[in-house]
C-alpha cells in the first residue's frame, strides 16, 4: 500500500505529488514491464529478438536507477537491454529527455552497479549458454535502449533530440516505446484499484 | 606494468569479442599513466576512456558472477581485471576533475549505501580481495569513513553498521565492535524488514569471519557457506516463469562477499597446522600474535605451508619477486622451526643482517634472536665467538660468520632446526662468496640432519635445479616455490628530450648563442622531458601501438655549444633529479639509484629539495654520532633537512643507517643510493628512478660479467618500485646516461637499445656453482694450486678439516652443489683425495707443515696466503720477542703483509679500496715508493685504532691537505678513508689477524718446539687483535667498551678516557664493568660527571640503543 496508497482520492498538492511521482510512476513501469514480458513470449518490436530475461521492477521508486534490464537473443545472439519508463499526462518532452538522459549516463559507465546487480540476478535463470555472451554483449555495447513513455496529451517523438542521435548505440537498437492513454488518470486509478483488490500487501 | 605473475593470472580470463588479454593490458597501463599527468605536469590530449574502463569492468565481474559452478582462476582473473577496472577510472575522474578530488561527474547517483563511487570502491576491493590481492583491497577502501555512507532512508543505520564490517574486511581491520540497529517502527513494510534482516546478517556474518581470520574467535563460522546461502534464498529457484533474484542489489553484494570469504578463508594463516613437537602452543602463540596484524597468507607463503608445513617437514627453495612476501614465508618457517631447535638466519650483508634481527625481534621477541655483525674473524674471545647458541634462538648473521661459527662450534649444529638463506642467488657469486655460501650449506647438511633449509631469492632462475641438490645430498624432499605473483604493478618508462619542444628551446637557445660575443661558449637552457612508457610489462614487444609517449613539464638543464649541437655532457644526474624533485613534491617516494659512481648520490641530492619533515629522534642521535664519527659535520645532516636521503659506501654506518630510518619514517622522500643498495635493503618506493645504465664494477670483470651485473643490478632496481599498502601500481623510470630524443612511440625500439635490461621480466638468472671449475679440474685430473682462482683457494682452506676429520671433508664435498652438477657423488671420495694431496702438495711446495691448511680453514684465509703467513711470522718471531701490546701485534701484521710479493698482497688486500691516487696505492708496488706507503698505512691504521676520527684517519691517507673538508666528492678526502677503514680496515685485516691468531694456537699444538710459545699478555693481546682492528681499539680498556655495545668507535674512546677500568681485569671482566658503567650512564647513575658534549654522546648512544 505503500506504493499505490489506499485510494485514489488526491486532493492536495501534496497527495497528487504522490500520485505522479511514486503511484503513477511505479505503475507506468510496471506497464513497461508487462510490454517487456510479452517480449518474452513471442517476438515484438520493442526488441530485436526475444527476450530471455527480465529484471523485477524497481525496488524504490524514487531512486534513481535503472527501471528494466534484461536479456535478448536473437541469431543466437545475446544482447541486454536496458529499459527507462516515465509517466506523464502532459509533459512527454521533458519526461523523453530524462530517460534520454539516463541512457547517455549508461554509456557513460553510470550505474555500473545497478546494471552489475541486475544481470547478476540472472545468474540462476539464464542458460549456461548465453551466459557465456553477457560479457561479449557488455563489452561491444551490443546493447538495446527502450526508453517508455506512457502519456496522455499529443507529442511528436520524432522531434530531433541531438542528444538521442549523439548515442553510441546504433539507431535499430534505441526503441522508443509510447503508450498514449486516452484517459491517463483513469487507467491508473483502475490498475491501482485492481492491485488492492488483488493483493493485501505489495511486497518486491 | 604488468609482470608474469599478472600476465600468469590473465591468463584465465575468458575470449571477450574482439578483446585480448594484451589490448587489455594497453587499456589499463594507458588509463593508468592518464591518471599520472598531474603527478608529471604533462598537458596532452586524453586518449583513455572511464566509459571503457567501466564497460571492461562491467563485462567481466558479470561474468565471473553468472556461472554457477566458475573456474576459480577465471574468477580470479576477471576480479582482478575488473578491480584495476574500477580503481583507475576513478583515478582518472579525479585527474579529469584537475584538483585532486574524488571526481563528481562519475558515480554520483545512489547506489545501495552511498554514491555509486563509494560502492564501487567497496566493489572493486571486494574484487581484489577475491584475486588474492589483499593489499590492493586495503588501498582502495583506505580513508573511507562513515560520511561515505549517506543513506538518509530507513535502511540506513542498519546499511552503515554492516557496510563498516564490509569495509573492516577489505582493510582486514576490524570495525568498532557495537550491535546492529535495531528497527524502532511499527508496521513497517515487510520489503523494509526483510532488507533490514539482510543487511544485520552480511555485517554478523562478516565480523563473524574477520574475527575468525584475526584470531578473534574459535570456530570457523563459514561465512562463505552463510552467505551465499543467503544469496540463494534470494533466488525463487522454484516459481515457473524462473524469476531473477529479489533485492538484486543485495544479491550481487552476498555473491562478492561470499566468494571474498571463502578466498580469505583459504589462505588463512590459522589455517596452517601446529608442528606436533609444539607442545608449549608456541607456534599458536605467534599464529595468534601475527593474525591480529597480517591474517593472511600471500601466495608464496600459502604455497610453502602446503608442501613444507607442519615441521617444516621439507626443504625449500623460494625464488619469487621482490616484495611478494618472502620474509614471511621465512617468518612462518621459523615460527615453527623454534619448536624442535635453534634458527640460522642468513644474509649477505651486515647491513639487511641488522633489518632481519629488527623484523624477528618484533615478531618473536629481543631475547629470541641473537644478530652477529661484523667480519668473520678467525677469534677466540669468549662472548665474540658462536660457541654458546642456545635452543629456541634464532641466529642472523652472514655467510662467512656461519663458516666461522661451523669452524668454532661445529657440534652445536646437531641441533639446528631451520636455516634460512635470504638472498640466496648469493651462492652463484663467482668472487669468492659465493663458494663460502655453498660451502657452508654443504657443511649444515652434513652436520645438522634435522634441519631444513630454506633458499630464498627474487634472483633464481633456475630453483629447481637448487632444489634437486638439496634433495640428492640430504634426502629430503625439498618444495621449489616460483610463483611470479606480485602485490603490485610497476610501469618501465624511458625518460629522453622531447623532439618538438627540445628542438624549439634549443633553436632559441642557439639564436641568443649566436648573438652573443664570440667568448661566449656555450648558452644554456632547459629542455623538456618526455617519457616513453611501455604499456605491457617488460619491453619484450616490437609494436609502437605497446608503447606511449608522455609530455612531461619537467625540464633539464642543456647547453648549445658553438659547433650548435646539444651538449651532452652532464645530463644524466640533473635530469634524474629534476624528475626525483618533480615525483616527490607529488607525493612519491622516490628511490633514485645512481649505479655508475658512489659520488654522484651526494650530488644529485643537492640538487633535489623538498620541505622539510619534522626531525626524527633518531636520525638525529645517529647524525650526532656521525659527526662524532667523522671528526666533521656529516654532510648528510644538510640533504636530510631538505628531504632527500643518501645511501652509498661513502657514508659510515651511522650515516647509512640514518638514510634508512629517515626515509622509512618520511623524513626524507627520495633516497638517491649506488645500485647495489638495490640488492640490499627492504626500502620499497612508489617511484624507482634510475639515473644512468653504466655500473661501478671491478676491473677484473669481463665484458659479459659487467653487462650481467648491470642487468641483474638495474633490474632489482626497478623491483623496488612498488609498496603493496601504499600504492598499488608504481613507476621506474630510466634515465639513460646520454640523452634520447623521443618523438613518438615509434621510438621505442631504438631507446631500448640504451637500456636493453628493460626486455627482461626480472633480475634473475640461472645460477651455476661457484665450485664448477674446481670440480671439473679434479675430474679431469688438471687441479694444481697454480691454476686455482682465488675463490678456489678459498674453497681449499676451507675443505682442509683436521686429519682426523677426514670424514668430514669427504661429507660435505659430496653435498656441495658442485658434486650435485657434476653427478660425481660415486667419485666423492676420489675427489676429496685429490684435492688432499693437492694441498699437500702445495704445502710442502711452500715450506709449511701439513697443519697450516687447519689454519688456513680456521682463519678462512686461502691456503697460499696462510702459508706465506705463516713463513713470515715463524721468522719473526724467532727474530724477536712478540708484542705484548694490541698496537705491537698490528704493527706486526702490517710488517708481515709488506713481506709479501705485490701479486700474493693483492689476493690477500684487495687493491680497489685504496685507489690510485692515495697515499696507500703504492703498497702494492715493488718499488721504493711502497715503503713510504707502508709508512703511511701503518699511520692511518693506528689513528684509526687510537680512536681519532675518520677525517684525521683521513689526514694519513689524502694526498693533498684535508683541512677538515666534509664533503663527499670523488676528489675529497672522506670517501677514501671510510671506503678504506670499512673495506680493509673493518673486513680484510681483521681476517688476516685472525689467521696469526690461529697459526699461532695451532703451532703451540702441533710444533711444541717451533716460536709459539708467547707470554700471557702476548697471548691475550693477539687474542683481542681481529676486533680490535674491526672496532678501532687500541688497548683492551677501549676494545671493552665497545664490545659492551658502544659501537661508534670515537665514543667507545671517550668513554674510556671519561671512566678508566680498574687494573688488572681479564677481558671478560673489563667488558662487563664496562656494560655496567655504560647502563649507568644510560640510566643518569652518575651524576655530574659528564661535560654537556659528554652527556650528549651518551644520550646520542641510548637513542640509537632504544631504537634497534
Amino acid at each position: 500500500m505503500s506504493l499505490i496508497g489506499t485510494d485514489n482520492i488526491f486532493v492536495t498538492e501534496d497527495q497528487k505529488l504522490v500520485r505522479d511521482t511514486r503511484r503513477n510512476a511505479w505503475i507506468g513501469e510496471g506497464l513497461g514491464h508487462a510490454l517487456l514480458s510479452l517480449s518474452a513470449r513471442r517476438e515484438t518490436s520493442c526488441v530485436d529478438g526475444r527476450i530471455c530475461t527480465l529484471s523485477e521492477m524497481h525496488q524504490t521508486v524514487t531512486r534513481q536507477g535503472l527501471d528494466s534490464v534484461g536479456t535478448y537473443v536473437q541469431n543466437d545472439v545475446l544482447g541486454v537491454s536496458i529499459g527507462e519508463s516515465k509517466s506523464t499526462e502532459s509533459n512527454a518532452s521533458a519526461n523523453f529527455g530524462e530517460a534520454i538522459n539516463l541512457f547517455a549516463e549508461v554509456e557513460k559507465g553510470i550505474h555500473g552497479p545497478d546494471l552489475r546487480a541486475r544481470l547478476s540476478a540472472f545468474r540462476y535463470i539464464l542458460e549456461p549458454g548465453l551466459k557465456e555472451q553477457v560479457k561479449d554483449s557488455l563489452w561491444s555495447d551490443n546493447a538495446s535502449y527502450l526508453p517508455i513513455v506512457v502519456y496522455q496529451d499529443n507529442y511528436d517523438f520524432t522531434t530531433a533530440r541531438p542528444k538521442f542521435q549523439r548515442m553510441k548505440t546504433p539507431l535499430e537498437r534505441r526503441r522508443v516505446i509510447v503508450v498514449q492513454l486516452s484517459s491517463f488518470h483513469a487507467f491508473f486509478d483502475a490498475v491501482a484499484d485492481a492491485m488492492r483488490k488483488a493483493v493485501d500487501e505489495v511486497v518486491v | 606494468m604488468f609482470n608474469r605473475g599478472i600476465n600468469a593470472l590473465l591468463a584465465a580470463l575468458p575470449t571477450i569479442a574482439d578483446l585480448n588479454v594484451n589490448e587489455i593490458r594497453r587499456i589499463l597501463t594507458t588509463a593508468w599513466l592518464e591518471t599520472t599527468r598531474p603527478q608529471l605536469g604533462a598537458d596532452q590530449p586524453a586518449t583513455a576512456s572511464a566509459e571503457t574502463l567501466h564497460r571492461l569492468a562491467t563485462a567481466l565481474e558479470v561474468h565471473a558472477i553468472l556461472p554457477l559452478q566458475a573456474q576459480p582462476s577465471m574468477v580470479r582473473a576477471c576480479a582482478f581485471v575488473a578491480a584495476e577496472a574500477l580503481t583507475i577510472a576513478h583515478g582518472l575522474a579525479d585527474t579529469d576533475r584537475g584538483d585532486g578530488q574524488p571526481g563528481s561527474s562519475n558515480g554520483s547517483a545512489f547506489w545501495l549505501f552511498g554514491s555509486e563511487r563509494t560502492f564501487e570502491r567497496v566493489e572493486a576491493a571486494l574484487l581484489y580481495l577475491i584475486a588474492g590481492y589483499d593489499a590492493n583491497a586495503a588501498l582502495t577502501v583506505s580513508g573511507m569513513g562513515a560520511e561515505d555512507l549517506h543513506d538518509s532512508s530507513i535502511e540506513g543505520p542498519i546499511a552503515s553498521w554492516a557496510v563498516q564490517r564490509i569495509v573492516g574486511l577489505c582493510r582486514l581491520t576490524p570495525a568498532v565492535d557495537v550491535a546492529a540497529p535495531m528497527l524502532d517502527q511499527q508496521g513497517l513494510p515487510a520489503r523494509v524488514l526483510v532488507r533490514h534482516e539482510l543487511w544485520r546478517r552480511i555485517g554478523v556474518h562478516v565480523a563473524d569471519h574477520l574475527d575468525w581470520l584475526m584470531f578473534r574467535s574459535g570456530i570457523d563460522p563459514n561465512a562463505g557457506s552463510a552467505l551465499r546461502a543467503l544469496a540463494e534464498r534470494l533466488e525463487n529457484r522454484d516459481q515457473i516463469p524462473a524469476r531473477p533474484a529479489a533485492h538484486p542489489d543485495l544479491h550481487h553484494l552476498l555473491l562478492l562477499l561470499a566468494t571474498a570469504c571463502d578466498e580469505t578463508g583459504s589462505r588463512a594463516l590459522r589455517t596452517v597446522p601446529p608442528p606436533p613437537e609444539d607442545t608449549g602452543d608456541r607456534f599458536g602463540t605467534y599464529q595468534r600474535k601475527r593474525a591480529a596484524s597480517r591474517p593472511l597468507l600471500w601466495p608464496a607463503a600459502q604455497e610453502y605451508a602446503h608442501e613444507s608445513l607442519p615441521g617444516p617437514k621439507a626443504h625449500a627453495v623460494v625464488a619469487v619477486p621482490t616484495n611478494s612476501g618472502k620474509s614471511s614465508v621465512a617468518e612462518l618457517a621459523i615460527s615453527q622451526a623454534l619448536c624442535q631447535g635453534w634458527v640460522l638466519y642468513l644474509a649477505p650483508t651486515n647491513a639487511l643482517v641488522g633489518q632481519i634481527r629488527r623484523q624477528m625481534a618484533d615478531v618473536f621477541g629481543r631475547t629470541t634472536v641473537r644478530e652477529f655483525l661484523g667480519g668473520a674473524e678467525y677469534t677466540q674471545l669468549i662472548g665474540e665467538s658462536l660457541e654458546q647458541i642456545e635452543d629456541q634462538q634464532i641466529l642472523v648473521m652472514t655467510p662467512e660468520k656461519c663458516s666461522l661459527a661451523l669452524r668454532q662450534n661445529p657440534e652445536a649444529f646437531t641441533k639446528l632446526a631451520l636455516c634460512v638463506f635470504d638472498e640466496a642467488h648469493l651462492l652463484g657469486d663467482r668472487v669468492g662468496r659465493g663458494v663460502i655460501a655453498e660451502l657452508i650449506l654443504a657443511e649444515i647438511m652434513h652436520r645438522a640432519r634435522k634441519a631444513r633449509l630454506l633458499l630464498m631469492s627474487a634472483l633464481i632462475a633456475n630453483p629447481s635445479e637448487l632444489g634437486s641438490w638439496l634433495s640428492h645430498a640430504t634426502g629430503m624432499h625439498t618444495a621449489v616455490i616460483n610463483g611470479p605473483w606480485r602485490p603490485t604493478r610497476t610501469l618501465r618508462a624511458i625518460a629522453g628530450i622531447d623532439n618538438d619542444r627540445g628542438a624549439a628551446a634549443f633553436t632559441a637557445a642557439s639564436q641568443q648563442l649566436r648573438a652573443l660575443p664570440p667568448h661566449r661558449k656555450r648558452e644554456k637552457f632547459k629542455a623538456p622531458i618526455a617519457l616513453l612508457a611501455g604499456l605491457q610489462g617488460a619491453w619484450a614487444s616490437e609494436a609502437a601501438n605497446d608503447y606511449a609517449l608522455v609530455q612531461t613539464n619537467i625540464e633539464v638543464p642543456l647547453a648549445v655549444t658553438r659547433k650548435y649541437r646539444w651538449d651532452p655532457a652532464g645530463y644524466c644526474t640533473p635530469a634524474t633529479a629534476a624528475i626525483v624533485q618533480r615525483l616527490g613534491l607529488r607525493g612519491d617516494k622516490i628511490l633514485a639509484f645512481l649505479p655508475r659512481s658512489k659520488h654522484d648520490s651526494f650530488h644529485a641530492a643537492g640538487m633535489t629539495q623538498f620541505a622539510a619533515a619534522p626531525a626524527d629522534s633518531t636520525v638525529e642521535a645517529l647524525l650526532y654520532l656521525a659527526d662524532l664519527e667523522l671528526g666533521v659535520p656529516s654532510a648528510l645532516r644538510a640533504r636530510l633537512q631538505q628531504g632527500v636521503a643518501v645511501h652509498t659506501s661513502a657514508l659510515i654506518r651511522e650515516e647509512q643507517r640514518a638514510s634508512e630510518l629517515a626515509f622509512e619514517r618520511g623524513v626524507a622522500v627520495a633516497m638517491y643510493a649506488t645500485g647495489t643498495m638495490a640488492q640490499g635493503l627492504n626500502l620499497p618506493a612508489t617511484a624507482v628512478v634510475i639515473g644512468g645504465t653504466e655500473i661501478g664494477y671491478d676491473n677484473t670483470s669481463s665484458t659479459q660479467q659487467r653487462r650481467d651485473q648491470a642487468r641483474a643490478q638495474l633490474l632489482n632496481a626497478i623491483g623496488r618500485a612498488g609498496r603493496a599498502h601504499v600504492a598499488s601500481r608504481a613507476m621506474a623510470l630510466v634515465v639513460p646516461n646520454k640523452a634520447l630524443v623521443l618523438s613518438s612511440s615509434a621510438d621505442a625500439r631504438q631507446a631500448v637499445r640504451t637500456a636493453e635490461f628493460l626486455q627482461d621480466e626480472d633480475a634473475s638468472s640461472e645460477l651455476s656453482s661457484a665450485l664448477d671449475g674446481l670440480i671439473h679440474n679434479v675430474l679431469s685430473g688438471a687441479l694444481t694450486p697454480d691454476t686455482m682462482t682465488p675463490a678456489e683457494h678459498t674453497a681449499f682452506s676451507f675443505l682442509a678439516f683436521e686429519n682426523e676429520d677426514e670424514d668430514d671433508t669427504t661429507q660435505v664435498m659430496g653435498k656441495t652443489w658442485a658434486v650435485h652438477r657434476a653427478g660425481a657423488q660415486h667419485q666423492v671420495q676420489a675427489i676429496t683425495n685429490a684435492i688432499a694431496v693437492t694441498g699437500s702438495t702445495f704445502i710442502q711446495e711452500a715450506g709449511a707443515p701439513a697443519w697450516v691448511a687447519f689454519a688456513a680453514h680456521q682463519s678462512g684465509i686461502a691456503l697460499s696466503e696462510t702459508a706465506a703467513l705463516y713463513r713470515h711470522l715463524r721468522a719473526r718471531l724467532q727474530a724477536t720477542t712478540a708484542p705484548e701490546e694490541i698496537l705491537g701485534w698490528a704493527d706486526l701484521m702490517l710488517h708481515l703483509l709488506e713481506q709479501l710479493a705485490p701479486e700474493q698482497l693483492r689476493r690477500i688486500l684487495r687493491p680497489k679500496p685504496y685507489g690510485d691516487a692515495s697515499k696507500l696505492s703504492k703498497i702494492f708496488d715493488s718499488g721504493p715508493a711502497r715503503a713510504d706507503s707502508w709508512s703511511a698505512y701503518r699511520a692511518a691504521l693506528c689513528a684509526w685504532m687510537n680512536g681519532e676520527p675518520i677525517i684525521a684517519v683521513a689526514e694519513h691517507i689524502h694526498r693533498k691537505s684535508v683541512a677538515g673538508n666534509a664533503k663527499r666528492g670523488a676528489q675529497d678526502p672522506l670517501p677514501r678513508a671510510i671506503t678504506i677503514t670499512s673495506d680493509a680496515f673493518r673486513f680484510e685485516l681483521p681476517l688476516i689477524a685472525g689467521a696469526l691468531n690461529a697459526i699461532i694456537v695451532l703451532g703451540q699444538e702441533h710444533e711444541p718446539e717451533g716460536p709459539w710459545a708467547l707470554s700471557a699478555e702476548a697471548v691475550r693481546t693477539l687474542n683481542l687483535l681481529p676486533l680490535a682492528v674491526r672496532s678501532g681499539a687500541d688497548t683492551p680498556e677501549s676494545l671493552a667498551w665497545i664490545r659492551a655495545g658502544v659501537h661508534t668507535r670515537v665514543a667507545a674512546h671517550q668513554l674510556n678516557a671519561l671512566l678508566p677500568a680498574p687494573p688488572g681485569q681479564p677481558d671478560d671482566e673489563l667488558q662487563r664493568w664496562a656494560h655496567a658503567r655504560l647502563m649507568d650512564l644510560y640510566q643518569d647513575a652518575i651524576p655530574d660527571l659528564l661535560t654537556p658534549a659528554q652527556a650528549a654522546v651518551v644520550f646520542a648512544l641510548r637513542t640509537v640503543r632504544e631504537a634497534r
